[in-house]
């Protein structure tokens, strides 16, 4: 009769941490809607990986050998052999970004590559806090706002931190509607946010929708060739989309390829939240320095506009320079909300979106800058 | 990493005294140099490449609304 008490026995009180752990992951996708498809994966997948002895990792039983799990084999499989999970992912985000607002309104790019600021203080925050280089390097990238690419950074790197670094980046990115409006009122005044923005789109032809992928990729993957696989994979997806002869792949790239990825890339990165590894100092630690990127991913971008706004004869509203983080479209939303309190008729939507789609661009191109480091 | 972060070096501060700190300091400056290095790099070629970017797509809408 003994062992229907081993596994019970056998349960440890990091164990436990992280049944709680996963326990309020679920409750944030269910309750408060914060990122459900990626969160509730993860949230159960933390409580499947923690049961003592589970069958969905390897493990070695007296007289038969080693037993294959299913999630370790989808770790291993999916995002260590080959980082093939972020990078379908990819071609799903692609294909559902409409760049029409950037391209019509290319000043906005610039903002995207501004609020990347984040992630490169807090590499030196890390790296001040006693992290070793490439974990440091791995933290920083949660500041780009995109849970694929810090995987990918993540995992390239070797980072022991992979599963800390996945709930910050996806917790945070939820979290944006509450982060943002905080760091903005920071540095901006009620004056500044108030700034009315003209909307005037360039109209964007059909052939500058399509040669836009196919440039990127190529500019991305000259000066940056590290990022060529990010940034490819996502101008991938677009060129689907844009393209207008495929538009049978691009509706399943937007619909059935993203969602079957999310649906596996949730439960596959909960391998990385055994307890014996997560329940540390350096998580909470990491949770911090995520938090730390995001702050100063808005107010790089923010104090940018203001900066732009020296040298131009047309305004800026500062706020549009928080849109160039990578969470899309909740950025842009904010900046709506935010300019709509400030004044009822400002709206700022559309300049927010140009400058959250350059965001999407900027981060996975931060990404591959990062990795070109250690190449 | 926490052990390290604890016996590191952050109270040779209190010695006021630059050379001494940097050569306690030692190992953990290699990697705050390297994090500083990255930084003022990654930034550059974050805007060399949205910024040639966003120039060849001017340059584009440019050509496409003469025609």
């Amino acid at each position: 009769m003994e062992f229907l008490w081993e596994g019970l026995l056998s349960i440890t009180w990091q164990q436990v941490v992280m049944y709680l752990v996963g326990a309020v992951l679920i409750w944030l996708a269910i309750k408060k809607d914060y990122e459900p498809a990626l969160l509730l994966p993860m949230g159960f997948g933390a409580i499947l990986v923690n049961l003592p002895l589970s069958g969905v990792l390897n493990q070695t039983m007296q007289g038969v050998g080693e037993t294959q799990g299913i999630i370790q084999w989808l770790f291993e499989t999916g995002i260590e052999a080959s980082e093939a999970f972020p990078l379908l992912l990819f071609i799903g985000i692609g294909a559902m970004i409409d760049f029409g607002p950037l391209l019509s309104n290319p000043k906005m790019f610039l903002f995207g590559a501004a609020a990347q600021f984040g992630i490169f203080l807090t590499i030196v925050l890390a790296a001040v806090l006693g992290f070793d280089i490439k974990d440091a390097a791995s933290i920083g990238i949660i500041g780009a706002a995109d849970g694929p690419t810090s995987i990918l950074v993540s995992q390239v790197l070797k980072s022991s931190y992979i599963g800390a670094i996945a709930v910050a980046a996806y917790s945070y990115m939820a979290l944006v509607p509450i982060i943002q409006p905080m760091a903005i009122k920071l540095v901006t005044t009620k004056k500044e946010r108030a700034i009315r923005m003209e909307y005037r789109p360039a109209g964007v032809s059909k052939t500058t929708r399509i040669l836009f992928p196919i440039i990127v990729t190529f500019v991305a993957g000259l000066v940056a060739p590290a990022s060529v696989s990010l940034v490819g994979f996502l101008m991938f997806g677009n060129l689907i989309r844009e393209c207008g002869v495929l538009n049978r792949l691009s509706e399943t790239a937007q619909n059935d390829l993203a969602n079957l990825v999310t649906l596996l890339l949730g439960i596959t990165i909960s391998f990385s939240m055994q307890a014996e590894r997560f329940v540390t100092v350096e998580t909470l630690m990491i949770m911090g320095l995520g938090l730390f990127a995001f702050i100063f991913d808005t107010i790089g971008g923010v104090l940018f506009a203001k900066l732009l706004n020296l040298f131009s004869k047309s305004k800026i509203n500062p706020m549009i320079g928080a849109a160039g983080i990578s969470a899309f479209p909740m950025s842009a939303r904010v900046v709506e909300k935010m300019g709509i309190a400030e004044d009822n008729q400002n709206h700022l939507l559309m300049h927010a979106v140009g400058a959250n789609v350059s965001g999407q661009i900027a981060s996975a191109v931060a990404g591959g800058i990062v990795l070109g480091f250690f190449m | 990493m926490l052990h390290q972060l604890l016996n590191s070096s952050i109270g040779v501060i209190g010695g006021a005294d630059g050379p001494t700190a940097v050569f306690v300091t030692g190992p953990n400056m290699d990697n705050v140099n390297q994090a500083l290095d990255i930084m003022g790099k990654g930034m550059l070629g974050i805007f060399v490449v949205i910024g040639l970017i966003a120039i060849i797509v001017t340059v584009l809408s440019r050509l496409g609304n003469n025609r």
